[in-house]
């Protein structure tokens, strides 16, 4: 299983949840984003992570999210309503981080059977 | 929110401070925080923690813990919390104090630190504790403690306790080595003096005389040290021996290696707490150790400060100190020739004279060629005046001659009115500081309760103003 394995997976899973992927692997000076969705008017930022041995949400440490809020910044400019998703996969599926924040916090967690 | 409290500590010189670890989980995306001054040490229990969970088939919960201890204004050092945490972890709140290290495999381990913390928690009134094994011998020392003692992990979930570490047999009369093989009943009765009444002796003699062997066999000669001593020394170092300590310390001591430094590391003189340092070669030692000296024998208590930290150590040791009368030592000697300038035996006479040999009780000049006369039953003597002693002035805060405070002395010690006149005589006559003549008055009283003699004779008198004259017959050998 590759990492663009896991990241296709959760675009289409995202896409079967309604939302619109707009764009997979943008890179900016600051970074990279996995996967850019929308839906409605919300901005979904995605990191996706993939780990064969332990939890891959333990290698998304606060700097790395930093980076990726400054990547959501250049993308919107500051402008309209987005969330940073993160996806930590594993092989028996993923933990689905929703709206983190930039100390780690995150509004809810959701268990997801991918594959 | 749901808060999880344990309870663990730390010892801060000999003075135990409880800390409460709260834990408390949110949602997000997993870390694990410690905050409260923890060190590296207590950091690294994450990691500890997080194995030792594996081995009973649990895990951090997912999401992100936050650990804090508190008071968090001290710092948190050692690797005593771990086990506090796993309690937390898996058992949740506790009323007991815990401290314990664990091991990847999940085995729990007593540190050093870990021992003090109990020692110290019990000693300021805790009884319920959660442990590792402790030997046998420790566990003698708490006899109202309640200890739920653990060697693995998975014993906090089945709730199963171990019996305490057997203590190896036969360690009783090791290291107690009497005064049999010493030659020469002077040095003998010194000894047996010192040992009785709690009076630091300096050893003073030419190469190879036996000075140095002779202090290492005081300890052999004192009565078994009491449980309340050996729970304050275990408080202090964390380490128990089987019979008093006898420190022998180097004369290239740093300070904080000596008085103990104020980061919490205990020194040589809390080491030798009811027991005996030894310092060989005392004039060499370095300079800043010998005036700190001073305070020590003074309060019988080590304090080191460091910015807001104030530690406090007990130190109440016996000082046996050894010393070469010259730099080449052979300075009254009977055949050879000393071969050191006046001024290099002034300088190191200089370094003994002065305050700090002016708080050591006896000298003594050991010769090589003195009558060897058997000392009988010295134990059962020494043993005897601990006793008499003891039943004295407890009432008072102490229990030795040797500790009665200074400005009791003249109160606490009678003497007769002739002895009183010679004592008088002779401190005039030597010009002997107030202190030093409270020290004979000590000194006579133990060398009476020696001879089981109930006033203070002339010569007990003599005999304690005898060991104030080394110094300054060996002056009077100088050209």
């Amino acid at each position: 299983m590759s990492r663009h394995f896991s990241e296709d997976k959760v675009a289409s899973f995202l896409a079967s949840q309604k939302y619109r992927i707009l764009d997979q692997n943008v890179i900016f000076p600051t970074g990279e984003i996995d996967i850019v969705a929308s839906k409605g008017r919300m901005l979904v930022f995605v990191e996706v992570r993939y780990r064969k041995n332990f939890d891959a949400a333990e290698t998304v440490d606060l700097k790395k999210l930093e980076r990726i809020m400054q990547c959501a910044y250049l993308y919107t400019g500051g402008e309209g309503s987005y969330r940073v998703d993160v996806f930590a996969c594993g092989p028996k599926g993923c933990h689905w981080y929703k709206g983190v924040r930039l100390d780690g916090c995150c509004e809810s967690v959701e268990w997801l059977n991918l594959w | 929110m749901d808060v999880v409290k344990v309870w663990s500590g730390l010892t801060f010189g000999d003075r135990f401070v409880p800390v409460e670890i709260q834990i408390t989980y949110g949602a997000g995306l997993p870390a694990f925080h410690m905050v409260g001054m923890v060190s590296e040490s207590v950091e690294e229990s994450k990691e500890r923690v997080r194995y030792a969970l594996k081995s009973v088939g649990k895990s951090i919960p997912q999401g992100r813990v936050m650990v804090a201890f508190l008071p968090s204004e001290v710092t948190k050092s050692g690797a005593h919390f771990d086990l506090a945490l796993l309690h937390g972890f898996l058992k949740g709140n506790s009323e007991r104090l815990i401290v314990g290290e664990v091991a990847l495999d999940g085995t729990v381990r007593a540190t050093v630190q870990s021992l003090r913390v109990i020692a110290a928690a019990y000693n300021s009134g805790t009884k319920k504790f959660i442990c590792p094994r402790l030997p046998e011998s420790v566990l003698k020392l708490m006899p109202d403690g309640d200890f739920f003692m653990v060697e693995h992990v998975s014993q906090l979930l089945s709730g199963e306790t171990s019996t305490a570490v057997e203590d190896e047999g036969g360690t009783e009369c090791q290291g107690r080595i009497g005064l049999n093989d010493v030659k020469g009943s002077g040095i003998k009765r010194v000894a047996m003096i010192a040992a009785a009444g709690w009076h630091h002796v300096l050893l003073m003699g030419n190469p190879g005389v036996g000075k140095s062997m002779v202090a290492e066999r005081m300890v052999g000669i004192m009565p078994s040290m009491s449980n309340s001593e050996k729970l304050d020394l275990l408080a202090s170092t964390g380490t128990l021996p089987d019979h008093r300590p006898a420190r022998f310390t180097s004369w290239n001591s740093t300070p904080a290696g000596f008085f103990g430094s104020a980061k919490g590391t205990p020194g040589e003189v809390t080491f030798a707490h009811r027991g005996v340092l030894i310092m060989d070669e005392f004039p060499q030692y370095r300079k800043d150790i010998l005036e700190g000296l001073r305070t020590v024998l003074d309060c019988r208590t080590v304090l080191a400060s460091y910015g807001s930290q104030r530690l406090t150590w007990p130190a109440d040791f016996l000082l046996v100190a050894t010393s070469n009368p010259c730099p080449c030592g052979y300075l009254g000697h009977p055949k050879k020739v000393c071969k050191d300038s006046p001024t290099s035996i002034m300088r190191y006479l200089g370094r003994l004279s002065g305050p700090v040999a002016d708080r050591i009780d006896m000298h003594y000049w050991v010769k090589a060629d003195e009558p060897n006369e058997d000392v009988k039953a010295v134990e059962e003597r020494v043993c005897n005046v601990w006793e008499l002693q003891k039943s004295r002035w407890e009432s008072e805060g102490f229990i030795h001659a040797g500790h009665i405070p200074g400005e009791r002395v003249d109160e606490l010690v009678e003497v007769g009115s002739s002895v009183r006149k010679l004592l008088d005589d002779s401190v005039e006559k030597a010009g002997l500081s107030r202190r030093e003549r409270h020290k004979i008055l000590r000194l006579s009283r133990t060398i009476a309760d020696l001879e089981e003699e109930h006033d203070i004779g002339i010569n007990h008198l003599i005999e304690a103003i005898s060991y104030r004259q080394v110094i300054p017959w060996l002056r009077s050998l100088v050209p």
